[in-house]
């Protein structure tokens, strides 16, 4: 192995070790309680703020380097030494439990955790190894981090210079999650853009296995290993995670995992009052909504959800006003980046490009429109029929869900349903031609949704479980 | 219906392990492993990609306003070299306008991207002759990344 590739591997891995010792920072500030799926998730938790903290430094002008950037961390790290050692002894526990589940495995699982080993593996040389090609990578995701990085700050203006045609609009999360680790490289570093996915892989795969088997008893880890490998190993994403195709989409990727996080805190928020769980399900769907658009129709299909639900709560609440309060100022902070970034689109004069208008453009009705869109799509599937696990998979959860009438299975299933009826409704106002726009676009949306099928059937799998058990 | 989706999980995880695993240790993974990652880089790619990273190591001798000329139809052939020379800022020319590009070449840098057609098409873009001729006059002034 060349020693280059040697140094980005350990750049890669230092980087996922630094943001969750940030994540778990950020956690013993704002919790003294300790839960596996608070530490699973920490690692996209502290790339995420550490990304919105480049984000404010840019209109502060602080500028951007590893002292500005990790410095306040350490000097919270060291105040809060006794409950982060806490932490990181809990989670060295975790570990131990992991290690004593292995030995209730089957033949079969055992095949699936040992080539979910080496796959693992395979991704993290490959994403970091090969190549940039793709027109999307070099077009915006790569360099808007470049020019973010370069003009420390979320700044646009030479970018608009090149033109509209590469998405503009779409928010800055991603790439200054980037630019995290181009801080943390001291320099552009194409190879953090590329294995930057390694962190969302570890953080996603270990949620959901946290997440299961915490529903289920030790005796049925071999159906906690299925659903977790199929999250590592889906073809959906390798051309996610591989120069494949020519494409990049790698905020796709991303996307998918923080939405499967949102929703694994959606469902552990039903059983319980409003507290931490109903925070980070909010606080999932809210950074969704600055990586890419269609995060925004999640952040609304997650928002509607536990607005219905709190206000059912405050029905029953001895103290409205204080609880009222608490749930406008919550839910401000975490519309704020949104806001932020429909703002500076504002004043950049950046529209957005589906509008009824082009409906009408296109000289069709609504019924027509959708008729054609329904068509086309099925024609894509028809073309890719990897996609037609995923829709096997949605299919009979949602029998499952329905003959069960299993709340959580239930849940699951509408927001995945809503998100395919956005993407649908898009396609409708698209400005686009629509064949042009289905095909270069419906494979990269019916990814997003993955990682929530994939949840989904695994709720429904340990559901049967826990009634068995 | 239990015993439906187990059956069905089991042989979906089962698809993925061959599917992304062949994918994964495809047949160039040795070389992957064992080439320099910017080498790899170097070698990548189209014409217009090894044309970026050339001209990224010639950067120094770009003016900070560099005109790039390109075919309509191949702007997005142009994005490697905007992305790996970036803050170079450009002036995007499209290949129609190319004669005006010479007016004045030693002001500025000249990079041409695109078919070598739409830039050598007898006189419809630009006369070949003054085309040599320019890029005699102005050698470290321009800079050709063209389509073989």
């Amino acid at each position: 192995m060349s020693e280059e590739l040697l140094e980005l591997l350990a750049l890669i891995l230092l980087l996922l070790g630094l943001v969750y010792i940030v994540g778990r920072i950020f956690l013993v500030l704002v919790t003294p309680k300790l839960s596996p799926i608070y530490a699973t998730s920490a690692p996209v938790i502290g790339l995420s703020l550490l990304a919105l903290q480049l984000w404010v430094f840019g209109f502060l002008n602080i500028p951007w380097n590893q002292i500005t950037l990790f410095g306040p961390w350490v000097l919270l790290g060291v105040i809060k030494r006794r409950a982060l050692q806490k932490s990181l002894y809990f989670e060295k526990t975790i570990f131990k439990k992991l290690w004593s589940n292995l030995k209730n495995l089957n033949k079969l699982s055992w095949v699936f955790v040992i080539g979910g080993c080496v796959i693992s593996l395979g991704f993290l040389v490959s994403m970091t190894a090969q190549p940039i090609l793709s027109s999307d990578v070099f077009g915006f995701w790569g360099f808007k981090a470049k020019q973010f990085y370069i003009n420390q700050g979320v700044v646009l203006d030479a970018y608009l210079e090149f033109g509209q045609f590469f998405h503009v609009d779409y928010p800055p999360l991603y790439p200054l999650q980037v630019d995290v680790g181009y801080v943390f490289a001291g320099g552009v570093k194409e190879s953090v853009l590329k294995g930057l996915n390694f962190i969302f892989l570890v953080s996603g795969i270990s949620s959901l296995y946290v997440f299961l088997r915490s529903r289920l008893n030790t005796k049925n880890t071999n159906f906690v290993i299925l659903p977790s490998f199929i999250l590592l190993a889906a073809p959906q994403f390798l051309p996610f995670l591989f120069e494949e195709n020519r494409y990049m989409g790698y905020a796709d990727f991303s996307l998918g995992i923080i939405m499967m996080l949102a929703v694994i805190f959606l469902v552990k928020s039903l059983k319980t009052k409003p507290n931490l769980d109903w925070v980070f399900a909010l606080l999932f769907a809210g950074l969704c909504s600055v990586i890419k658009n269609e995060g925004m129709v999640f952040l609304a299909i997650i928002g509607v959800i536990m607005l219905i639900r709190y206000i059912l709560f405050l029905r029953n609440s001895p103290d409205r006003v204080y609880s009222v309060l608490l749930g406008v100022v919550f839910s401000l902070l975490v519309l704020a980046p949104s806001i932020v970034w429909w703002q500076h689109k504002r004043s950049l004069d950046i529209s957005v490009d589906f509008s009824v208008r082009n409906l009408t453009d296109s000289g069709m009705n609504p019924a027509e429109r959708l008729g054609t869109v329904l068509y086309w799509s099925k024609r894509y599937v028809r073309a890719n029929p990897l996609f037609l696990w995923q829709l096997f998979a949605l299919g009979i959860s949602l029998v499952y869900a329905f003959i069960s009438k299993n709340k959580e299975a239930l849940l699951v299933a509408l927001v995945i349903v809503l998100m395919l009826l956005s993407y649908l409704v898009s396609y409708i106002f698209s400005p686009y031609e629509l064949v042009f726009h289905i095909f270069s676009s419906l494979g990269r949306l019916l990814t997003q949704v993955v990682p929530l099928i994939i949840l989904l059937i695994a709720i429904c799998l340990s559901s049967n479980q826990k009634l068995k058990s | 219906m239990r015993k439906l989706i187990i059956a069905f999980v089991v042989i979906w995880a089962g698809f993925c392990l061959v599917i992304t695993g062949q994918t994964v240790f495809h047949p160039n993974w040795r070389q992957l492993v064992r080439q320099d990652p910017e080498i790899l880089q170097d070698n990548a790619g189209d014409i217009f990609n090894q044309g970026a990273r050339q001209l990224k190591n010639q950067a120094h001798k770009l003016t900070p306003v560099t005109t790039l000329v390109r075919d309509e139809s191949e702007s997005v052939s142009a994005l490697p070299i905007v992305y790996w020379l970036y803050p170079i800022k450009f002036e995007f020319v499209n290949a129609t306008a190319t004669k005006d590009v010479f007016k004045n070449p030693k002001n500025n840098s000249v990079i041409f991207v695109g078919p070598k057609q739409a830039f050598l098409k007898n006189e419809q873009y630009i006369d070949p002759a003054y085309f040599y001729e320019t890029i005699k006059e102005a050698e470290d002034k321009i800079f050709v990344v063209i389509k073989k």
